[in-house]
């Protein structure tokens, strides 16, 4: 093996292996994300893929996580580590063990993450991880989004570093315990197998892996990647300016009162390290958006990873220069037992939208204006075709994507936390599945923030109940009293707008949290936030203008009154009124 | 004589294949011409033409069948150059194509936008109409807004129109329509529906792979009329045949108004060459690696067969009619190093390209590329490149490699020239690992089949490294996928919706839907002159437990479908789970979601005839040696060449070695052992790792 050695890059012995290895892993990492998806049984992982997998060394720290939605990101891993203060040496071979607890090392209790030790030659060398959102945990609503809830207790059931194999075998009897307190035993059972099958197919590879390298040559190539990791993040956050850099980001409210609850960050960057602290937040609510610290964590890591060069690997040796801090008993570090269901949507948007916000004073060209914050229903009852319980969250109201300094953001796109790691399930396999038929699903007209770009579309979503019984019907989200931030002038998205039997006599605007009571025939119909827009509209590209208006995005009237561009009867530009109507402003005009 | 002939066009040559009625291959090149590729095509054919000594026409009036790869469809697609092209939707859902599922295809990339939209919303219309789930009409088809939607899209100088209605897989009858109305109101235009090209669940899935077919087809279909009225004219008897993704050829009249079937025409006739590799050598396993300038195609062929996938994506659009599951990574010759910020090597996915290539192309390359590296460690002949053609720039590139590569990490330029040799080959490892450990399948069991320009210098290292025991380099290796359309069948494939329950699977209704797609079949057969006694059909059910979201096609034995057979079908299902995912339930219930058929029309081949046996021993065909690195000995050693041409059938030999083409080179790593076959192709087997 040829040595090659980079002067100054102490640590990393044999880069060309530790490349390899890596990708090796990511590979890997993508496989167990694959089975799941092919094999389990809920759309919410087949379809939309609300899970992660990770890999994590025998210490156990993440090496490779680049399969799954973002929001998962830290808290598997603390997860991981939870399973091992708890059981220590009595990890053996053929063991799998499950936690969701908040309270313990999990985040809302529908993510219940998989995790499975691989041995070899009788020596813990990995950990594979599988984290996954359940539809149902149980608690107080069929969904487990309870926003009556004030107990994490009222959430569903609580299950701390638990084993449910032994021996390669599933326990039988404290598997049928966990069943027993879901209200889709059969679905949680199969997912559950789902989620212990990527797992497995790691361990195979993994064991391959080990067969090549050797378990103590490994074990050097695996710190050398944590190495890399971290040396990479160090000279990114060098790059940064030294400097304190604050943001504030506010929820709506907590589902009990109308009171907004702040977030507030500050990024210190001091040369190769970077402080977050959380002071000045709010503290913990009675509601459900209270944020475990292993999702706050998640959310400053997702702000950085996203904003600083993308080949920084996404592993534990990345995240040591970044030290966070939040305070006891705040909404970002609750103590038990407050609810917590709602937080890796809401409260996640909110800290990464006030992530963001410092960041962006720090890299004013690396950071994206808001993106949209999920608001939607879970909806359950027995489908009346089939006589069948189900669950189900309303995933195509997705919302649109901030805007950057070169590109609009991206439409129809999900909430900021997710990234685009959900996907929407098409409205036929919907329909096919859920007693509703859908009367429309498409962009939402001036939706999208102005901007020199643009923010990504909202959109338009309305679904009615067919049967004779109304379903359950859960509101959960956010957004409707805080739209996606605009920056660098660039405008606000629109605001998340849901609405009950919206022309109808009885019509009624939605809580953005809550119960609601529906009655047989009632639909549901929600108007989802565009993203923010970045840079001033008056800058924006005129032909672009057109070309939105002609595609039916923006109005005449907001690209009169937001970009200025004034158009003739044909359509075609008006280019000499454009001119005139965008200077206006500089001479102290009306706009 | 009569022949046979199949022409790929590449990106820097159009590759021409004849086998003559003896089974005797040539081969011949000519530069391609990219603003017209059939004069690149013509020419090629006329080059044939003299070798035989025949004059032009003679020559095509001798072809019993010309079958050609195209890259125009693929093109069209990637260069986002289709027609103006329209949309028909369901009122109230005309975005799905745009709306893409909310899927992003790199979820950590803030900055990745979506891809250039080939329907603008401008040009997508809803129309009145609505069906359920069950296929029952809900809402009848406003027929007076179709018209008025045709004649507006006809004024706005649209071409073509792809329209995809909900559930129209389960009732077709509104798409039919529409289809109807349009063609009355603007009978110029292109016009294709989502029902006839994908009769599938899942629209976004659906309108995508038919706005595709209408964005690209009309562009294929003038270069394919264009091509058919100039071989005609010059002498062509008959009409020609296009490859297809699924592996299959079908007539030029059917191809040009199925464009999406010919996204993958040129590589998928690689994986066809491979298969009748798998054939002829009686070895039913192989792994098609095919490496060029800049990128890295691999198929898997298990049991003689390569899978189709029904999840392609072309140009970020998503494809869902069947393809040959080709993986590609952006690996080539051209692919170019650098030191990242974190003092990492790496390799790709950046390009040289043709111009300005590698640094040793001297056209202006600057930064290393594989093919610099290959050269400083002695793998290439900077003399015998291209059969001499074109001589390397051997100073140039050793002096990129130590400063830009060697310098930065502290190391010469052979040992940087060898991280770069094997950062690019743990890429295209990696990707082998993805047909094959990644899908079940143990690589211990396949040859390896190098094949393209750059695959033989870097397949034996590739097989060591993932397990494969042998290397196969075709003798045709550098024209494999013309000499794989020869091999190629006409072939159709049908999918409908079929949800049920597996136990209450009806067998009569079953074999009844299967043969009304078969007469379907038939008819298009008959269309391109296959007559009924040379027709196979293929049945197959997509299957999963109840609740799953994702299907495992499963094959169905020949025969009419009755009671009995339902049970192995269920065990087949069961166990091909099992195989792909760790484990089965073999106690759950199990449902089908499609039905799948596919007809195939075989077409009448040659077998190849073998090469006479070595009469003078394989050290007559060595033409010299050079020093050549190995990681084995951690230095440079004197290594034998040998001249390919004067390799024989029979010549056995052990590696190190270096065996020169005049389109490539084949790098025998020490230890391996090289055997030349019947055929001509030489055979590696490959020394174990460790």
């Amino acid at each position: 093996m040829a040595e090659l050695r980079q002067g100054d890059f102490e640590g990393v012995s044999d880069p060309v292996t530790v490349s390899v290895v890596f990708h090796r892993l990511l590979t890997i990492n993508k496989e167990m994300g694959i089975t799941m998806t092919r094999t389990s049984r809920s759309p919410i992982f087949a379809e939309v893929h609300d899970f992660s997998c990770a890999i994590c060394d025998w210490v156990p720290r993440i090496v490779a996580q680049i399969d799954g939605v973002p929001s998962h990101t830290a808290s598997s891993m603390i997860a991981a580590k939870a399973v091992r203060d708890r059981f220590g040496e009595d990890i053996r071979p053929g063991d799998v063990f499950v936690i969701n607890d908040a309270y313990s090392g999990g985040t809302h209790l529908a993510d219940l993450t998989i995790i499975k030790p691989i041995f070899y030659q009788g020596e813990l060398l990995f950990m594979a991880i599988n984290r996954a959102h359940h539809l149902d945990v149980g608690g107080l609503t069929p969904g487990s989004y309870s926003p009556l809830a004030t107990e994490i207790f009222q959430e569903g059931i609580r299950i701390p570093p638990l084993r449910i194999y032994r021996d390669g075998k599933p326990i039988m009897d404290v598997i049928e315990t966990l069943c027993l307190n879901t209200r889709m035993p059969d679905l949680f059972w199969s997912d559950i197998k789902a989620q212990v099958a990527s797992c497995s197919v790691a361990e195979k590879r993994l064991t391959e892996l080990t067969d090549k390298y050797g378990p103590a040559r490994l074990k050097v190539i695996l710190e050398d990647i944590q190495r890399y990791a971290e040396k990479r993040m160090r000279q990114e956050i060098k790059k940064i300016p030294d400097g304190i850099y604050e943001g504030t980001a506010y929820l709506d409210g907590d589902g009990f009162s109308a009171t907004q609850v702040k977030v507030q960050v500050q990024f210190e960057i001091k040369g190769e390290e970077m402080y977050v602290n959380f002071d000045g937040t709010d503290p913990q609510t009675t509601g459900f958006i209270n944020s475990p610290f292993a999702n706050s964590a998640t959310s400053v890591y997702v702000s950085v990873l996203t904003t600083v060069s993308p080949d920084v690997p996404h592993n534990e040796g990345a995240y040591q220069p970044i030290h966070i801090t939040a305070p006891e008993g705040s909404v970002v570090n609750p103590l038990p037992p407050a609810p917590v269901a709602s937080s890796t949507l809401d409260t996640a948007c909110a800290i990464l939208e006030a992530c963001f916000m410092a960041l962006s004073k720090a890299m004013p060209n690396r950071v994206p204006a808001g993106w949209n914050r999920w608001c939607g229903p879970s909806i359950s009852g027995i489908d009346p075709r089939n006589g069948e319980f189900y669950v189900q969250y309303a995933f195509c109201g997705m919302g649109g994507g901030g805007a950057l300094p070169f590109m609009d953001g991206l439409s129809y796109i999900g909430d900021g936390i997710d990234l685009g790691g959900l996907t929407a399930p098409n409205i036929e396999s919907n329909e096919l599945e859920y007693p509703h038929i859908t009367a429309f699903h498409e962009f939402l007209p001036d939706s999208g923030g102005a901007g020199k770009f643009r923010g990504g579309m909202g959109v338009r979503y309305r679904i009615q109940f067919l049967g004779e019984v109304a379903p359950t019907f859960v509101m959960f989200g956010d957004g409707k009293v805080n739209p996606p931030y605009g920056l660098f002038g660039g405008g606000t998205g629109s605001l998340n707008r849901p609405m009950l039997n919206d022309g109808l006599p009885d019509e009624r605007e939605l809580p953005a949290k809550g119960i609601i009571a529906l009655k047989p025939g009632d639909f549901y119909s929600v108007y989802s936030s565009g993203g923010g827009g970045w840079g001033n509209p008056l800058e924006r590209d005129p032909a672009k203008v057109r070309e939105d208006v002609l595609n039916g995005l923006v109005s005449l009237e907001s690209a009169k009154n937001d970009y200025g561009v004034v158009f003739q009867d044909n359509l075609e530009l008006d280019i000499a009124a454009t001119l005139n109507r965008r200077t206006a402003p500089l001479k102290g005009a009306e706009r | 004589m009569r022949y046979r002939v199949g022409i790929d066009i590449g990106g820097t040559f159009t590759d021409g294949v004849v086998i003559d009625s003896e089974g005797r291959i040539q081969i011949f090149k000519d530069p391609s011409t990219p603003s017209d590729p059939s004069i690149g095509l013509i020419n090629t054919l006329k080059k044939a033409a003299r070798f035989y000594g025949e004059e032009f026409s003679q020559f095509l009036g001798h072809i019993d069948m010309l079958v050609h790869g195209t890259t125009v469809a693929t093109n069209t697609m990637l260069q986002y150059k289709g027609v103006k092209t329209a949309l028909i939707a369901t009122k109230g859902f005309r975005d799905a194509l745009e709306m893409r599922r909310a899927h992003k295809e790199d979820i950590w990339n803030l900055s990745l936008a979506d891809p250039p939209m080939i329907i603008p919303r401008a040009l997508r219309f809803g129309v009145s109409e609505r069906l359920n789930y069950k296929g029952e009409i809900l809402t009848p088809l406003d027929e007076e807004e179709v018209r008025q939607v045709a004649r507006s899209i006809k004024a706005q100088g649209v071409l073509a129109v792809a329209v995809c209605t909900l559930f129209s897989f389960t009732n077709d009858v509104h798409e039919k329509r529409i289809k109807q109305l349009v063609q009355e109101e603007f009978p110029e235009a292109f016009v294709s529906i989502s029902s006839e090209i994908l009769k599938q669940i899942r629209e976004y899935e659906r309108a995508s792979t038919v706005a595709v077919n209408a964005y690209i087809s009309p562009s294929l279909s003038r270069y394919l009329k264009n091509l058919q009225t100039v071989l005609k004219r010059e002498g062509l008897p008959r009409d020609f045949l296009v490859t297809q993704s699924n592996g299959g050829i079908m007539s030029a009249s059917f191809g040009a108004e199925h464009g999406v079937m010919a996204l993958l025409s040129g590589p998928s006739a690689g994986a066809v060459g491979g298969k009748y590799f798998a054939e002829i050598l009686g070895f039913p396993n192989l792994i098609v690696c095919d490496m060029g300038g800049t990128s890295f195609d691999v198929t898997l062929i298990k049991d003689g067969e390569y899978t189709l996938t029904m999840e392609s994506e072309v140009a970020r659009y998503r494809v869902g009619v069947p393809a040959i599951d080709i993986h590609t990574i952006g690996a080539g010759g051209g692919s170019l190093s650098h030191i990242d910020e974190g003092g990492m090597l790496r390799v790709g996915p950046l390009s040289a390209g043709a111009v300005p290539g590698p640094v040793c192309y001297k056209r202006g390359g600057a930064q290393p590329a594989t093919t610099d590296a290959n050269l400083v460690l002695g793998y290439l002949n900077p003399d015998y490149f291209l059969g001499g053609e074109f001589p390397l720039d051997v100073e140039g590139c050793w002096q990129a490699m130590e400063e830009r590569i060697g310098k930065p990490l502290g190391i010469d330029a052979t040992q940087a020239a060898f991280g770069i040799y094997q950062v690019v080959n743990s890429g295209m490892a990696d990707a082998l690992r993805v047909v094959s450990v990644q899908r079940g399948h143990d690589p211990r069991e396949f040859m390896l089949v190098a094949a393209g320009g750059a695959g033989p210098i870097h397949a034996s290292r590739l097989a060591q490294e993932v397990g494969i025991p042998k290397v196969i380099v075709p003798r045709a290796a550098s024209v494999f996928c013309a000499l794989g359309m020869l091999e190629s069948d006409l072939k159709h494939d049908y999918v409908q919706t079929y949800w049920t329950h597996f136990d209450q699977v009806n067998p009569e209704s079953l074999e009844a839907t299967f043969r009304a797609m078969e007469e379907q079949g038939m008819a298009t057969l008959a269309e391109e002159g296959v007559a009924e006694a040379k027709v196979e059909v293929e049945r197959y059910l997509d299957m999963r437990y109840i609740g799953q979201h994702h299907e495992v096609t499963v094959r169905l034995p020949r025969g009419k479908i009755e009671e009995g057979k339902l049970q192995g079908v269920a065990a087949a299902f069961h166990a091909t789970h099992e195989r792909l995912y760790t484990y089965c339930e073999a106690d759950k219930p199990v449902e089908t979601i499609n039905i799948r058929l596919t007809i195939i029309g075989r077409v009448p081949k040659t077998p190849l005839a073998k090469e006479l046996a070595a009469a003078a021993p394989a050290a007559e065909a060595i033409k010299g040696s050079r020093q050549v690195f190995f990681a084995e000995y951690q230095s440079r050693v004197d290594t034998p060449l040998y001249d390919a041409a004067k390799l024989q059938p029979g010549h056995h030999f052990s590696g190190p070695a270096i065996i020169e083409a005049a389109t490539t080179s084949i790098v025998v790593c020490p230890g391996d052992e090289v055997l030349v076959d019947d055929y001509g192709n030489v055979i590696l087997e490959v020394k174990k790792n460790g």
